[in-house]
């Protein structure tokens, strides 16, 4: 009986400082996650209609987010996927409340055509380019989106995740998307 | 059967971004091998493609504090799970933290007991209660990782260290306020104070009107330093002191000067 306290606490000691490291190991895991998505994602937040600080916050948002779903122990398949899902429904969620407070800036978000906005900016893109980026900013909204997940390397599979879409819709959506594109440049250029 | 109708443009995106099943990859090669009207379609595609990406990566986005940015999620991380859901630490204050669900309650009961303070001179307090408040969603709050004993040995007692002019602009904008009536009619105030842990960084930075006579700067550098003297003889909580000056300055200066005005 003596022996079994000091014991049991030894083990409980041993326990902690090992979920300590393992926690200290985590954070660690999670910053270098950081250290490769924050840009691409703050992107994406902005390209959403969020102004930079805000986007800035849900970033924090989101690692903090991932730290919990991986303390948890939960699934690490397609951890691309998930933080562009997560960071994509809070951009949404932030943006309902811009609407609320009458804080939504609806031309602010096409950073694509923000490029086209500046003159001799314009001079540095080619006739081809500057009508493929009006096009692009022509399309709809969820169009754009499939895109610019597609420019980020993602695979249909995590674009339909992110989105909330079927596999299928994103396959139709970028195939339509492609075809307008193409077919602006083509009258352009006629 | 295999090179015998063109490539649609469906299909073609699905080849050029390696979706398509091994069969259809197969295909679609074999055709565009033999097909110069898929393959004219297949160039653009993928040109298209390859454009949209390079313009798409040349928007270079950067937190405006890139290494603040980093040290704020090192920080939050390592107070996290620490099983002290109240105890959230110095950089408790942004909104990733208490924004939005614990703030819109906080908020709540604080304008609901302002107003109740305020019911004899409702009409002219009214108008001075809320220019006197930042807009919580642009103003939150933010501190820097620092403990109480940091706090009260710094000597600096700046309450309202200068702003750079390009920050000041940056939270004028934020808010909305033109160029022309900016600097004439406010002043950026820090909503956490420097030395309640409050940082220079927008999110704790607003314009207060010039315009308010009573809940105006004089009463809150008041406030700041009462909280301060409470944090130091630790009789409240410097995290407690952040809280409630962030949450409703006002409603904090009513709590613990005991009082409905400024004093």
């Amino acid at each position: 009986m003596p022996d079994t306290l000091p014991q049991s606490t030894e083990t409980s000691l041993l326990q902690r400082l090992a979920s300590a490291k393992e926690k200290a190991s985590l954070e660690e895991e999670v910053l270098s996650f950081y250290d490769l998505f924050q840009t691409r994602l703050l992107r994406y937040a902005v390209s959403l209609g969020l102004k930079t600080q805000d986007a800035e916050d849900i970033i924090q948002e989101v690692f903090l987010a991932l730290f919990r779903h991986l303390q948890l122990g939960r699934s690490r398949e397609n951890l691309r996927g998930w933080i562009f899902r997560v960071t994509h429904n809070l951009a949404l969620k932030r943006r309902i409340r811009y609407r609320r407070e009458d804080l939504a800036d609806e031309g602010g978000h096409d950073l694509l055509a923000s490029s086209l906005t500046n003159p001799e900016e314009e001079l540095l893109f080619s006739e081809r380019q500057t009508r493929l980026r009006r096009a692009f900013s022509a399309l709809p909204e969820a169009d754009r989106l499939c895109l610019q997940l597609r420019a980020e390397g993602l695979k249909y599979r995590e674009i339909a995740d992110v989105l909330g879409i079927s596999l299928g819709s994103v396959a139709n959506s970028l195939g339509r998307s492609m075809s307008r594109l193409r077919r602006s440049d083509g009258e352009s250029a006629g | 059967m295999t090179g015998d109708r063109h490539i649609s443009q469906f299909e073609l995106v699905r080849f050029v971004d390696g979706e398509a099943s091994a069969e259809e990859q197969a295909r679609i090669a074999s055709h565009l091998e033999m097909c110069d009207v898929c393959r004219e379609a297949f160039t653009e595609t993928r040109w298209a493609s390859e454009e949209l990406k390079v313009a798409y990566e040349s928007i270079d986005r950067q937190p405006q504090d890139a290494d603040g940015a980093r040290s704020l999620l090192r920080s939050q991380l390592a107070h996290e799970g620490q099983g002290d859901s109240s105890g959230l630490g110095a950089s408790a204050f942004t909104r990733t933290k208490l924004w939005p669900r614990y703030l819109y309650g906080a908020i709540g009961i604080a304008a609901a007991a302002a107003l109740l303070f305020f019911v004899p001179a409702i009409r002219s307090s009214l108008p001075d209660l809320s220019a006197s408040l930042p807009n919580r969603g642009l103003t939150p709050g933010m501190t820097r990782p620092v403990d109480v004993e940091q706090v009260c040995s710094a000597e600096d007692d700046d309450l309202d260290p200068e702003v750079s002019p390009s920050t000041q602009q940056t939270v004028f904008q934020e808010y909305g306020i033109s160029r022309d009536n900016s600097a004439r009619d406010f002043q950026v105030d820090y909503l956490i104070s420097p030395q309640l842990g409050g940082t220079d960084d927008v999110r704790n930075l607003w314009p207060q009107s010039y315009k308010v006579t009573v809940w105006n700067a004089r009463a809150k550098d008041q406030l700041e330093r009462h909280l301060y003297q409470l944090v130091c003889e630790k009789k409240i909580s410097l995290a407690d002191a952040q809280h409630d000056i962030a949450t409703n300055w006002i409603a904090a200066y009513q709590k613990y000067f005991h009082t409905s005005r400024p004093v």
